[in-house]
């Protein structure tokens, strides 16, 4: 009985004596959110904002507030953007590694020539396509490309 | 393992229940603190975003399409 109690109390109090003076307030920092399922929740994220920039984009223009043409011209823009967008789950969801996705999915958007194509949206209809514009920027950053 | 054998682990577990309730605690804080994602784990989240997106997208695409056909 002392024998047991020689050996394994001292290593009981030795672990959990670490385990409870880790009092030093420092907080290791969260471990990074890997970054597909970043890209992947970002591009959910921007699906919803091109339906609902759609959505906008035809009352608008129902309001009279935006002439069919500028409507038009946004709603090609955000075409453009959702055709890319169905490139980039495709990769997404493949068996290819990060590094692989990660340089078809910028492929695809340079490929796309979606930094030309705020030009072609007029400035009524680019308040509109604001939200999509930022979040597809998100997508394109953090895979290390361009920005519209 | 006998009984006999158990008894002093039983014991000692006792007297040091709260060391080791503290022991069970940080660790299971350490665990929730770095959840380590398996790559099965990885493709399941992407996939759970990716199928609606996909969807999100394709209603654009139809939507847009309809109201140029009908716009033109």
């Amino acid at each position: 009985m002392k024998r047991y109690c020689n050996v394994i109390l001292p290593v009981i109090f030795l672990l959990t004596g670490c385990a409870a003076t880790n009092t030093t307030g420092t907080t290791p920092p969260p471990p990074p959110t890997p970054p597909q399922i970043v890209v992947a929740n970002s591009m959910l994220a921007l699906s919803h904002a091109l339906s609902g920039a759609t959505d906008a984009l035809i009352a608008c223009r129902q309001q009279a507030k935006c002439s069919p043409a500028d409507v038009t011209a946004a709603e090609n823009v955000i075409a453009a953007i959702a055709m890319v967008g169905k490139k980039i789950d495709q990769e997404l969801v493949s068996a290819d590694p990060w590094t692989t996705q990660k340089s078809v999915i910028l492929e695809d958007i340079t490929e796309a020539g979606l930094t030309q194509l705020e030009a072609k949206v007029s400035p009524t209809t680019q308040l509109i396509v604001v939200s999509v514009v930022t979040l597809f920027n998100n997508i394109s950053v953090a895979v290390g490309g361009p920005t519209i | 393992m006998a009984a006999n054998d158990i008894l002093p682990y039983l014991i000692i577990a006792l007297q040091a229940e709260p060391e080791l309730l503290a022991l069970i605690q940080s660790i299971r804080s350490l665990v929730k603190k770095y959840p380590a994602l398996t790559t099965d784990q990885i493709t399941a989240l992407v996939e759970q975003a990716m199928g609606p997106a996909d969807q999100e997208f394709d209603a654009v695409l139809a939507k847009i399409a309809a109201d140029q056909g009908k716009a033109g």
